[in-house]
């Protein structure tokens, strides 16, 4: 009993949670608009249906018993209806606390247990008091507010009445999965009819060579055995026909299935696609808050969010999204106040644009020149000779960065890469427009739906791989010895274009021969006078891998490697194919990587080829050292960077760290800000102010997140603060893989 | 002679008639109400059965030289190996991955978790998938040897030649030297959950050329 009361309330909970969010949403952008002044009308309706939202979600939060939010909703409600009346007079103040309330609610309701912790309802009962101290000040309307009000144009709720249902996203994604699963049909049906087409074969084969002359020279046979060789030869042509039959109406099932399969995929994805208000719609709020946080007022204008959108390709947008308004906050707009837009346009029936511009500075070609140079990405006279575009153009390359100092919002170098990376891997392009003083616009060209892709089967040694098709540039079979070297470096020439090229057994870690010593193949003995190299390309490489054979290529669906394997080097997932036989898929920006990484450690090529576990020590491990006073601060960044190898020591407090660095032979300095003893600043300018210490990187993590003291760590000599209440691991990883 | 009642006869065939017609009118709901309490009754036997005895099931299945047995309250499902694809670049505990009814399930070498030496060559024929909080993963096995219920009172406390890593992962020896393993901390261990990416830094590696 008790059982299934906690599982209705669980049940009940989940509703609501998901109730309020679409409250919770409307409240939002309402108080959005109603900040920008518009027109009365607008703003008679804006009140109200506020006014209306935040009283609905006061009654659902009461019927789930959450006193916080109910709590909440009332004060706001009783400001929305003064605003209503007119007795109360809009200000900044006001919409202030309006939106901190809707952040508290918004915690406690996407809080897993909806408890709302102590602290939550603390911050809600200030919030509403403030909210009532707010509308009993003294009414001072102006020409402005002071307008009567009208009555709502229609007080009745207006709800759109389309031919819509809802539908829970895990069930939809379900039916999405499913209908994609059937392109494995597809290629099981290919599978079947090549092996038909090949009985067929053998079949016209031994036809052939029983009624060849030399069948017919057995005239000495006996009358019954020739009356069997008669019987047999008949027998063997109906079957044969019987065959060809098959074969031929096998192909035209295959057509009808390939039709099939493929427009019942194109409308479940058609059935998926959503608007992309459901990404952008938390932006205008996002902007806000991060532009207020630095001491600025942007606008935000969101176009086009009518557009739609297959919903897989939008989740993945919203980092590349969410780096690009950060750039934009950060460097684009200097002033004290700004403009970010957000339009979404569809060039075509298969595409869609989103532009974030900014009317900012623009980016200056000369600093990001010398951000790449310095970074070794591009030597100083190449620099030189690239125009405009094709300097601003570096800056999507990674560990390019014109900041001065590396924030947790921007600066790492990695925000644009990241972006490239994200919109590449959905099959879509990038591209910056930027004059200086005239603002920034990045332009990202996107597919509306993810579709199955087209992979290569390669093999190598004797095992299968999918090389995603996008990222071939060509596959060209050469003879071993068009296999030359270019000091100490194996190369190819094809077309007039010189590529490195690497054994991809060597990257993936496989011998040639088999674990236990016996020979692996026909690949043993001698070896083929001719292979394939696949030139794969990333971004910035071109790299042509040695494969030991082309098998195919295929439409396939990609497959995660199961919740156990959440990211691994080298594969990004998996693919069944028409046989039943699974094959992993290679991801290429990581081969590329580890191709020159191995290259960088073991100085040859060549090399690479032997065990990559061999070639491990040779690298140094770096050492960390992480000063923290807290022991869960300091066991937590110990195991986050142990985890990502390195090594690491800690210190209890800024002395304990100065005096380890001293000792010590460390790569990096992992320190926070306030500390007993001696500070992280402090810490920071002893370390600078010692000889042998004064090149080594400082990452300062603090709870402090004023512009004061981001400054002072600039003054310090740190070379990267990151805020502690914001950033996420990877970024700290990423920040230090950049420092070491 | 037998005196026949011959209009007894032709009521009771005709009594009989109508029930049988009316069984088969039965409206469908009916039919499928009765049925299900049929098989609810059926099932709640057994049920109690278990209850009463106070037992746990175990699936018992070889691997290398020994006998071993897991909780299947874990236990997703177990099928015979048909395909496994090994995966470069993996850690050693992974043997790679195969196709389970169309899903890609990571498969796990027992052997190694349980620090086993690998000792004679193995049918290795079945898997034995096994569902965590977390994750999911199969465990390659010589052979399945089927489901037996064992109570507490049944489990013996580990030899102390059952040293290191594998003794983390065992509960208790069961009659016949059969070893219960500790299904639920093998499930939910977060160490075998693999996220890993190419530790990378472009401007350095070209500073060293």
């Amino acid at each position: 009993m008790e059982n299934n009361e906690l599982e209705f309330l669980k049940r009940l909970k989940d509703t609501f949670r998901v109730e309020a969010t679409d409250h919770l949403r409307s409240i939002s952008n309402g108080l959005l608009e109603m900040e920008k002044t518009p027109s009365q009308d607008r703003w008679t309706e804006l009140t109200e249906s506020v006014f209306r939202e935040s009283h609905s979600l006061k009654g659902a939060a009461r019927s789930v018993n959450l006193k916080t939010v109910e709590s909440l909703c009332r004060a706001i409600e009783s400001v929305f209806s003064a605003l209503k009346h007119g007795s109360a007079t809009p200000s900044a103040a006001m919409f202030d606390l309006l939106h901190t309330s809707m952040d508290i609610i918004t915690g406690v309701v996407s809080s897993a247990e909806m408890e709302g912790s102590a602290s939550d309802s603390e911050a809600a009962r200030v919030n509403a008091r403030s909210l009532e101290e707010i509308l009993a000040e003294p009414s001072t309307p102006t020409a402005e507010t002071g307008t009567p009000v009208a009555q709502a144009p229609s007080p009745g709720v207006n709800v759109p009445t389309a031919n819509t249902m809802r539908v829970s996203v895990s069930r939809i994604d379900e039916i999405l999965v499913q209908a994609e699963e059937l392109v494995t049909i597809k290629l099981s049906v290919r599978q079947r009819r090549a092996e038909l087409l090949a009985a067929q074969q053998s079949l016209q084969a031994w036809k052939d060579e029983t009624s060849s002359p030399s069948g017919q020279q057995s005239s000495t046979a006996s009358p019954r055995r020739e009356e069997r060789l008669q019987r047999d030869e008949a027998l063997l042509g109906a079957l044969s026909e019987q065959v060809t039959t098959l074969a031929r109406n096998l192909g035209h099932d295959q057509y009808s299935i390939n039709r099939m399969v493929d427009e019942h995929l194109e409308s479940i994805k058609k059935a998926v696609m959503v608007p992309v208000s459901s990404l952008v719609e938390i932006f205008p709020k996002l902007i806000r808050d991060l532009a207020r946080d630095q001491g600025k007022e942007v606008e935000s204008i969101v176009l086009g969010a009518e557009v739609e959108c297959d919903k897989r390709i939008l989740e993945e947008l919203k980092d590349p999204l969410i780096h690009l308004v950060r750039n934009a906050i950060d460097h684009g707009i200097q002033g004290a106040a700004g403009k970010i837009t957000i339009a979404i346009a569809v060039p075509d029936s298969s595409h869609m644009e989103i532009r974030v511009s900014d009317d900012g500075v623009g980016i200056d070609p000369a600093r990001v020149r010398e951000a790449a140079i310095k970074s070794g990405i591009i030597t100083r006279e190449s620099a030189e000779k690239l125009d405009f575009d094709g300097t601003v153009a570096l800056a999507f390359l990674s560990g390019v960065s014109t900041s001065p100092i590396i924030t947790d919002i921007s600066g790492c170098g990695l925000g644009l890469a990241i972006v490239r990376e994200k919109v590449e891997g959905l099959g879509g392009s990038v591209a910056m427009n930027s004059r200086p003083h005239e603002g920034t616009t990045v332009r990202m060209l996107l597919p509306l739906t993810r579709s199955t892709f087209r992979g290569v089967l390669v093999r190598v040694t004797d095992r299968e791989f999918i090389v995603p098709t996008v990222s071939v540039e060509r596959i060209s079979s050469v003879l071993r010895s068009a296999i030359t070297m270019a000091g100490d470096k194996p190369m190819v020439r094809i077309d007039d274009v010189n590529y490195p090229v690497v054994d991809m057994a060597g990257v993936l870690g496989l011998t040639r021969r088999i674990r236990n010593g016996s020979p692996a193949g026909p690949l043993a003995g001698r070896l083929p006078d001719r292979i394939f190299v696949a030139i794969l390309a990333t971004a910035n490489h071109r790299i042509a891998f040695q494969v030991d054979e082309l098998v195919d290529e295929l439409e396939v669906i990609q497959k995660s490697l199961g919740s156990m394997i959440q990211r691994m080097r080298n594969i990004s997932g998996a693919v069944i194919l028409g046989n039943g036989a699974v094959v992993p898929v290679l991801n290429v920006s990581d081969l590329v990587k580890s191709a020159l990484l191995d290259a960088a450690r073991t100085g040859t090529a060549n090399k690479a080829s032997k065990d990559p576990e061999s070639a491990e020590p040779s690298s140094r491990i770096p050492k960390i050292l992480v000063a923290d006073d807290s022991i869960t601060a300091r066991s937590f960044l110990k195991n986050l960077l142990e985890t990502a190898g390195y090594m690491v020591s800690t210190a209890v407090d800024g002395a304990d760290a100065y005096a380890r660095a001293i000792e010590g032979d460390f790569d990096l300095v992992v320190s926070d800000v306030d500390m007993p003893r001696m500070s992280g600043f402090e810490l920071c300018t002893r370390i600078r102010g010692e000889k042998r210490l004064s090149a080594l990187p400082v990452v300062l993590v603090t709870a402090l997140e004023s512009r004061d003291d981001h400054e002072r760590g600039i003054d310090a000599g740190a070379d990267a603060y990151i805020v502690k209440s914001s950033f996420e691991h990877s970024n700290l990883l990423e920040v230090v893989r950049r420092l070491l | 002679m037998i005196d026949m009642d011959w209009n007894a006869v032709r009521q009771r065939l005709e009594a009989a008639g109508a029930a049988s017609v009316h069984g088969e009118t039965r409206p469908e709901e009916e039919r499928k109400s009765i049925l299900h309490e049929r098989s609810r009754i059926l099932a709640k036997r057994i049920d109690l059965e278990v209850a009463a005895e106070e037992t746990i099931e175990a699936m018992e299945f070889e691997l290398y030289t020994g006998v071993y047995a897991l909780n299947c309250a874990f236990v997703r499902e177990a099928c015979t190996l048909r395909n496994l694809t090994p995966l470069p670049c993996a850690p050693p505990f992974v043997l790679g991955i195969a196709n389970v009814r169309g899903r890609i399930v990571p498969i796990v070498d027992l052997g190694n978790l349980l620090d086993l030496p690998a000792s004679g060559l193995g049918k290795m024929s079945s898997i034995i998938i096994l569902q965590g909080k977390l994750v999911e993963f199969g465990i390659l096995v010589d052979a399945i040897l089927g489901v037996t219920r064992i109570s507490g009172n049944e489990i013996r406390p580990l030899l102390s030649t059952m040293t290191g890593i594998g003794r983390k992962r065992m509960l208790g020896i069961l009659p016949k030297g059969i070893v219960l393993l500790d299904a639920e901390s093998i499930v939910n261990d977060k160490s075998l959950v693999i996220n890993e990416t190419v530790a990378w830094d472009f401007a350095r590696m070209h500073d060293g050329e």
